[in-house]
């Protein structure tokens, strides 16, 4: 592994020279608040122990995308993507990108979706770990070390005023030749360890399906869908179309499952009609069908759901007690919260 | 190949098929800019420039090449706005999706398909391919029962005479209650097929209608002795994108898009009961 050894400055100051080159996406505060955003210039970059308030999820999968134009009976091109650096990723939100690969891009995906594949293919990721766990984090007991991701393309750790860049991908050069500092052959860095037993459920879907107290889970919440808006691998959707002039656009927008209209049919059938079944999608979703469907859980731990939510429902107490429920096999030991 | 990128189709012609006041059903003839290849049971997505898009089964069958149908009841805003189009006017359709019904395994075995109202177009496909010279020898008797709310309610009323003089075949119609003139069957189809002869031990149920009326008749089908993985159904669900990504149309960890619309009940046993 090649490993740059540089200042803070001189790597914002190389950030700025490729600028012509990528968009970045990186934490910087607005109004007091953490999120990853787009930046103007790289001094804008906070890399601090704080977790971002949203993931970068709207960098490969935009909450808003047009996908779609037909003028004068033909098929419109939509304009290419921007080459970007998203900088200062978590290991979670690093985690979460390999779960809506998988769904929009992966092996057994069948149809691979263009839009997010090329969005994704013009990302570079730089990762940047956590120091300490957040409230109501629980990338522990999901198997996730916090401190660093070999997933990333490359990975910063911060020594005083100079910053290390781990280079986990090949066929890069051209990028991460423009940062200047010592280059040096590193050995790789070893996973971070992690001693807790990981949080999933083992159980089949018919085992849980309707034997667990979804209503009790899900008694406080609102329906407000905050929690799908707000999760780093949450990925429904809908279209919606706009007629101007003559010119027809098709924008691929967020959906939420929370939403009781998310699966209403023309014919006033809802297969989903009450929150509870809502509920139950949500957290079957992403503990039980994508392990089913891709080989992996599609919950990183974050705790965003958990600390945005305005009724308290929690999927991690929630995931516990139906392990609880279906046996001690299944039970979680280690990571407080 | 962009799964979300449709092509244009040119409607040649609209037949209106009920004529009751309470459905509205039309059925388009459509050109599609370019050949569309499917199988029985697939769907297409269906975009009404400036309305939306919706899941339509293939109303037709496969091997008419050069046009497809769609047979459309007016029900939410894109069917509305279908409804309001004319021949020479232009939709955009993108797809086949889905899987198909099991010709294969269903080769050498009866076949008794039971529709319930607009449930006959996604039949439609399926019954006019197996009656195709090069396919009726590799299946044995066919019995159809079509059951409508009255006989306002039928769809594809101009079949049914061909489809009865086809070789080895027993249609039947049946209509919700009496009405003068009437001389076909009245009554809820599972409470008909008690009463119909046919080779439990070899033959394949192929249903489509309301869900209360799938629900009933598999049960009647499954008492009457036939195994489950041979009663099909075809599902419908919401689905906005019909590769199996956007999340609505999902039943358990299957997609209906992907991984149905048809399904045994076998299969369906082992999902869910969310649909």
């Amino acid at each position: 592994m090649i490993s740059i050894r540089t200042t803070i400055n001189a790597f914002l100051s190389d950030l700025r020279s490729l600028m012509d080159r990528y968009s970045i996406l990186a934490p910087s505060y607005a109004d007091g608040v953490l999120d990853y955003r787009w930046i103007s210039d790289p001094g804008q970059i906070v890399l601090n122990d704080e977790l971002p308030y949203k993931s970068p999820k709207e960098a490969v999968f935009p909450r808003v995308e047009k996908i779609l134009s037909i003028a004068e009976d033909a098929v419109g091109q939509i304009p290419d993507v921007r080459p970007m650096l998203i900088i200062g990723v978590k290991p979670c939100d690093i985690t979460a990108l390999k779960v809506l690969d998988e769904v929009f891009t992966g092996p057994v995906s069948r149809y691979p979706d263009p839009y997010y594949k090329r969005r994704r293919e013009a990302a570079v990721i730089f990762g940047f770990g956590c120091a300490e766990k957040k409230r109501g984090c629980f990338c522990d007991i999901r198997g996730i070390g916090m401190s660093y991701s070999p997933e990333s393309d490359a990975f910063i750790k911060l020594d005083g005023e100079n910053l290390i860049l781990d280079i986990n991908s090949s066929g890069l050069d051209s990028l991460f030749d423009a940062f200047g500092g010592e280059k040096t052959e590193e050995p790789g860095r070893p996973e971070p360890e992690n001693s807790c037993t990981v949080l999933e459920i083992s159980a089949d879907e018919s085992d849980i399906f309707d034997t667990m107290p979804w209503e009790k889970y899900v008694e406080g919440c609102i329906g407000c869908g905050t929690c799908t808006y707000i999760c780093p691998t949450c990925h429904c959707f809908e279209f919606r179309d706009t007629e101007t002039d003559g010119v027809m656009s098709r924008y691929r927008c967020w959906d939420s499952c929370m939403y009781p209209k998310f699966t209403l049919h023309a014919s006033g059938h809802n297969p989903r009609s009450s929150k509870k079944e809502r509920f139950r999608q949500r957290v079957m979703h992403k503990y039980v069908y994508i392990p089913e469907n891709f080989g992996l859980t599609a919950c990183t731990g974050c705790g965003r759901c958990i600390r945005s939510c305005p009724g308290g429902i929690n999927i991690r107490r929630s995931v516990e007690d139906i392990n609880s429920r279906l046996g001690g096999a299944n039970t979680v030991k280690g990571g407080s919260e | 190949m962009n799964p979300y990128i449709p092509f244009k189709a040119k409607i040649l012609c609209v037949v209106q098929e009920t004529t009751s006041a309470v459905q509205d059903v039309k059925t388009y003839t459509l050109a599609p800019e370019s050949p569309i290849d499917f199988l029985p049971g697939q769907f297409v997505e269906v975009t009404i420039p400036g309305v939306g898009e919706a899941p339509f089964g293939f109303a037709s069958s496969p091997h008419i090449k050069d046009t497809i149908q769609l047979c459309i009841k007016r029900t939410g805003s894109v069917t509305d706005a279908f409804h309001r189009l004319n021949e020479g006017d232009n939709i955009w359709i993108r797809g086949p999706f889905g899987n198909s019904f099991p010709m294969e395994k269903m080769t050498g075995f009866n076949l008794f398909y039971v529709a319930g109202g607009l449930g006959l177009a996604p039949l439609r496909p399926l019954i006019d391919l197996i009656y195709q010279p090069e396919n009726r020898p590799n299946y044995r008797k066919i019995n159809m029962l079509i059951a409508a709310r009255s006989t306002k309610d039928f769809v594809f009323r101009y079949d049914y005479d061909k489809w009865a003089s086809g070789p080895d075949t027993d249609l039947k119609l049946t209509i919700d209650n009496p009405e003068p003139g009437w001389d076909g069957l009245v009554g809820f189809p599972h409470n008909l097929i008690k009463d119909i002869t046919f080779d439990i031990e070899n033959t394949y149920a192929v249903l489509c209608g309301p869900p209360v009326m799938i629900k009933a008749l598999s049960e009647t089908f499954v008492e009457m002795g036939m195994p489950k993985d041979r009663i099909l159904t075809t599902l419908e669900m919401r689905m906005t994108c019909g590769v199996g990504k956007c999340g609505k149309c999902n039943i358990g960890h299957k997609y209906v898009c992907i991984d149905g619309p048809v399904f045994s009940m076998a299969e369906l046993d082992k999902m869910p009961k969310e649909y």
